[in-house]
């Protein structure tokens, strides 16, 4: 094994080395200047998270669609884009999928409504991420600024929905729409808290994208346009026409997180459907350095967090909030680590 | 220094007669220091061209627009029989060539390797097994003296390196041929190889522009000097019917002044 190549295999693990060194050191010192204890803190989430099947399993579905939105994401950061609509692209998937599960409740069978939802959802997230495209290509409207702001119509159109027309019988409530009928929920076996066939989708849209980013031309035109959009065109690449199609694709898994959520999570329309796992999913990407490989083990970290955090203020009476502390003093810790490898590589 | 312009100065009966692939009727464009003002040109086969002027004067706006990569703001620009206007921007890669001054930030894709724009520039199928395109990048750095690896990334390589993947990216029988300073920054050998392959590469009914800022490459590759001023074409001569005195006076605008 040449001196190169070794390099390009340990760089990477040198790195996460230090990330986790890092963010390890902060967020411990940070508990200890408040008085709590690192390890009882660490033993009790990995309690909460791992301790059992049943634990495990929800990890898993909490796995599920920051895997989904992480695969998106690698699209569009693939092209250069800063997809921070995935929130809304998520949200809108749910709807999409809602919408054809209400509409075919009765008329076709389950299976199929349920099939013919999952198309819902990707068309919606996907629909949603290509207005980000279209504002960008057409308007002129960054991208940050398009999805920021198409997050709030989404956030906006989920709320009119639950509290407007898709009401429960009765009265409106936050707690969302009333449950889709048993037949439409997606089957969980006894002791899961996770269906297979969600956890099976997000898989095979992970393994689906690495392998587009990786083992196709597209793949390849999205690597250029990410990194040099005026050479691309002399390449005879539509620098426009590759960011929409990320974006859509991106916003497709997302919104395929969005139906997942709905039929196999809380098997109705609630207004917090997305539950932040669309910025979560940046953050996992940021911290897998852009890289599919490193995703499905970070995405699986940040549900532990998210999973073993629940207990915590039954156990330690600590704020659940600390997984997020935690997940961004890992982030913090990549970018420094990041920027300081940049820098001397640039030297 | 750009208040008044000089009268045109050309003598076309001087060019080979072949067909012409090119031409700019009334092209303007704002962009650049200068933009383009009211250029009009006709490039036949056979054509090296040479533009010379002062940085900012046109020639870079001229190449771009003739490679389909900005669009003019009012004029006609026909290329192989095809008006460009209304045309996507972006390189037809079949028939034109454009090789940017700035090699890294305009031409090629830091990150990639040398197999990867190879792959890029290539017909390569939708799906690309790993090591794909290995053996064509060996053969490629061989042919065209590249010191690298099939996986060395561009931004890996020297400025000479770079030239040379950037050459190597060429499609075969490209008619059109498009540069920006092709060797600025070169050694003297890379200097000479990359004209010796330009030459061998273009065909009998190709065209190559080039702007330099260097007059000895253009008197001595160019078989026509186009002097870009202020926007516009002030100076238009076969090279053996001019000299390098008449030339860099035209430059600095004074073109009424040659006998």
């Amino acid at each position: 094994m040449n001196s190169s190549r070794l390099s390009t295999l340990t760089t990477p693990l040198l790195q996460f080395f230090f990330i986790a060194a890092l963010a390890f050191g902060a967020v411990s010192l940070l508990l200890i200047a408040l008085g709590l204890s690192p390890m009882a803190i660490a033993e009790s989430m990995s309690a909460g998270s791992i301790s059992n099947w049943m634990r495990i399993s929800h990890l898993l579905s909490i796995w599920t669609p920051l895997l989904l939105c992480a695969s998106g994401l690698l699209f569009t950061f693939r092209a250069g884009l800063w997809n921070i609509g995935i929130e809304g692209q998520m949200v809108m998937g749910a709807i999409g999928a809602t919408a054809v599960l209400r509409m075919l409740n009765g008329v076709a069978p389950p299976g199929l409504v349920i099939a013919l939802a999952m198309a819902g959802g990707l068309l919606g997230g996907g629909m949603w991420g290509m207005f980000v495209g279209l504002l960008r290509n057409r308007g002129g409207v960054n991208e940050i600024f398009g999805g920021l702001g198409l997050n709030f119509v989404a956030q906006g159109i989920i709320l009119w929905l639950i509290f407007g027309p898709w009401k429960r019988a009765g009265i409106a409530s936050m707690s969302g729409t009333d449950l889709l009928a048993r037949d439409l929920w997606l089957s969980t076996p006894p002791g899961w808290r996770v269906a297979p066939v969600a956890l099976g989708l997000a898989a095979g849209a992970f393994l689906l994208t690495a392998l587009l980013l990786a083992n196709t031309r597209f793949g390849l035109q999205l690597k250029a346009v990410g990194k040099n959009q005026q050479a691309a065109r002399l390449f005879g690449i539509q620098p426009n026409l590759v960011g929409l199609t990320a974006m859509m694709l991106g916003g497709g898994l997302a919104g395929l997180a969005g139906c997942l959520q709905v039929t196999a999570v809380y098997h109705r329309l609630i207004p917090s459907i997305s539950s932040g796992y669309g910025y979560l999913g940046l953050l996992i990407v940021m911290l897998a350095g852009y890289r599919a490989a490193a995703v499905p083990f970070i995405a699986l970290f940040f549900a532990a967090l998210a999973a073993g955090s629940i207990q915590l203020p039954i156990v330690l009476q600590i704020d659940s909030s600390l997984s997020g502390v935690i997940q961004g003093a890992c982030v913090l810790s990549a970018l420094v680590v990041h920027g300081l490898h940049q820098q001397k590589r640039s030297r | 220094m750009f208040d008044t312009l000089p009268e045109h100065e050309s003598t076309p009966e001087a060019y080979i007669g072949g067909l012409e692939i090119l031409s700019f009727e009334n092209v303007c464009s704002s962009t650049g220091r200068s933009g383009l003002n009211q250029v009009s040109v006709s490039v036949r086969e056979g054509e090296v061209i040479g533009l010379a002027g002062l940085d900012g004067s046109g020639q870079s706006v001229f190449l771009k627009i003739a490679g389909n990569l900005m669009e003019p703001e009012s004029g006609t620009v026909v290329r192989f029989g095809h008006n460009l206007a209304g045309n996507k921007l972006q390189q037809n890669r079949k028939e034109t060539v454009f090789l940017p001054a700035d090699r890294l930030s305009e031409g090629l894709i830091p990150g990639l390797s040398i197999r990867e724009h190879l792959l890029l520039a290539s017909d390569s199928p939708f799906f690309i097994a790993p090591g794909t395109g290995r053996q064509q990048a060996k053969q490629a750095i061989a042919k065209f003296n590249i010191l690298g690896r099939p996986e060395t990334v561009a931004d890996g390589l020297s400025g000479g390196n770079q030239q040379r993947l950037l050459l190597s990216l060429m499609k075969p029988g490209a008619r059109l041929i498009l540069m920006e300073n092709p060797t600025r920054g070169l050694d003297v050998q890379s200097g000479v190889w990359t004209w010796q392959h330009l030459r061998n590469q273009l065909p009998d009914n190709g065209a190559i522009i080039f702007a330099s800022p260097d007059l000895e490459e253009i008197m001595e590759h160019a078989g026509r000097v186009l002097v870009f001023f202020d926007g516009r074409i002030i100076f238009d001569k076969a090279t053996r019917a001019t000299d390098f005195n008449q030339v860099s006076r035209a430059i600095t605008g004074h073109v009424e002044a040659i006998a």
